[in-house]
């Protein structure tokens, strides 16, 4: 009874391993919150561009400045004050692509300028009606943000901080129309056993 | 002999269950707002996780105009459990056809909710076209590495 006992352990334990240890390759949620790391993830980008945008299109000052028109916005590159490598851009992609779905502002985009140049001095020797230099409309507003992060270790326990904050300017004034911040906290507990 | 076939079996089931076969459950709560023909609103809620319901209480759900024209909404929360528990939650934006504005377009957004503490989550539709909602709620996500 004892030694099947045994083998009985022997063979769970097997399958234990087995099933937990077993490499596998599939499609995932793209919209997943599941922390992988205390790093900032995809999942940190979606959650800061979600609250930001959601904020500020909920915003009096937004109601007032859209309430007749789309004013033009020109959306700064984030500013990454972490120790981390961040594709920052993607930062600033996600945030301008959900503010033009909201219909809510005109856009200018200062990162393809130079493909835009190349393209209108093209057109001025090799078009019949080339677009005249100087017809652009100019950005009234400017987003610009921060992402700044601290991190603290005690023990076994890492603790990570990341803090966004994103402001509105308006360019004629020099104003603060709008200014919020989103924190995100991300925590890991090493396993006694290794890392 | 049956007994211990029994066990075996018993025994190979939980192996499998912790060692990572079994899929967690990743059903939850539905809480919404839906406009009728006349534009009156209803709130609406679905129970799909009895687990959850058991220590997850949707408290109010609000829908509201912003002044821009965006419909915002708010569904308050509160835990029953006397420890911390993390969910998480999506959006999901209507227009007046009962077509979905931006599929997938709205993250799962964690939730930390302390000892019955109450909390709301806020949202706003991405779109002037929006007239109802559902916030799915389903429990956090976390990485547990055993070796």
């Amino acid at each position: 009874m004892k030694s099947s006992l045994k083998w009985m352990a022997l063979a769970a334990s097997l399958v234990w391993l087995a099933a937990g240890c077993t490499t596998t390759v599939r499609y995932g949620d793209a919209t997943s919150s599941k922390p992988l790391s205390t790093d900032f993830g995809s999942a940190d980008l979606q959650q800061i561009v979600a609250k930001m945008v959601d904020s500020m299109l909920s915003s009096d000052a937004t109601a007032e400045i859209t309430a007749t028109r789309r004013p033009v916005l020109i959306v700064d590159s984030v500013k990454n004050k972490t120790m981390q490598h961040i594709d920052t851009e993607s930062i600033t992609d996600s945030i301008r692509t959900r503010l033009i779905r909201s219909r809510k502002f005109s856009f200018q985009d200062r990162t393809t300028e130079k493909a835009l140049t190349e393209e209108l001095a093209y057109q001025q020797v090799a078009s019949e009606k080339p677009v005249a230099y100087g017809q652009q409309t100019a950005a009234e507003y400017m987003l610009t943000s921060n992402l700044s992060e601290i991190e603290q270790s005690a023990g076994r326990v890492k603790d990570v901080y990341y803090k966004f904050t994103m402001s509105l300017r308006n360019l004629k004034t020099g104003e603060l129309e709008w200014a919020d911040e989103q924190e995100i906290r991300k925590e890991k507990i090493r396993s006694v056993f290794g890392g | 002999m049956k007994m211990k076939a029994m066990m075996a079996g018993g025994m190979l089931l939980a192996a499998l269950w912790t060692g990572g076969c079994a899929a967690p459950n990743t059903s939850g709560l539905t809480a919404g707002m839906d406009s009728d023909d006349q534009g009156i609103m209803q709130s609406y809620l679905q129970t799909d996780n009895t687990r959850l319901a058991r220590f997850l209480i949707v408290e109010d759900v609000v829908a509201a105009q912003s002044r821009n024209g965006l419909m915002k909404a708010n569904v308050k929360l509160t835990s029953r459990h006397n420890k911390t528990v993390v969910v998480q939650s999506k959006f999901a934006w209507f227009d007046a056809d009962g077509m979905e504005i931006d599929p997938d377009g709205d993250p799962w957004r964690p939730l930390t909710l302390h000892g019955r503490e109450t909390r709301s989550i806020q949202g706003v539709a991405p779109s002037a076209a929006a007239v109802s909602f559902r916030l799915r709620i389903r429990e956090g996500e976390q990485t547990r590495k055993f070796m």
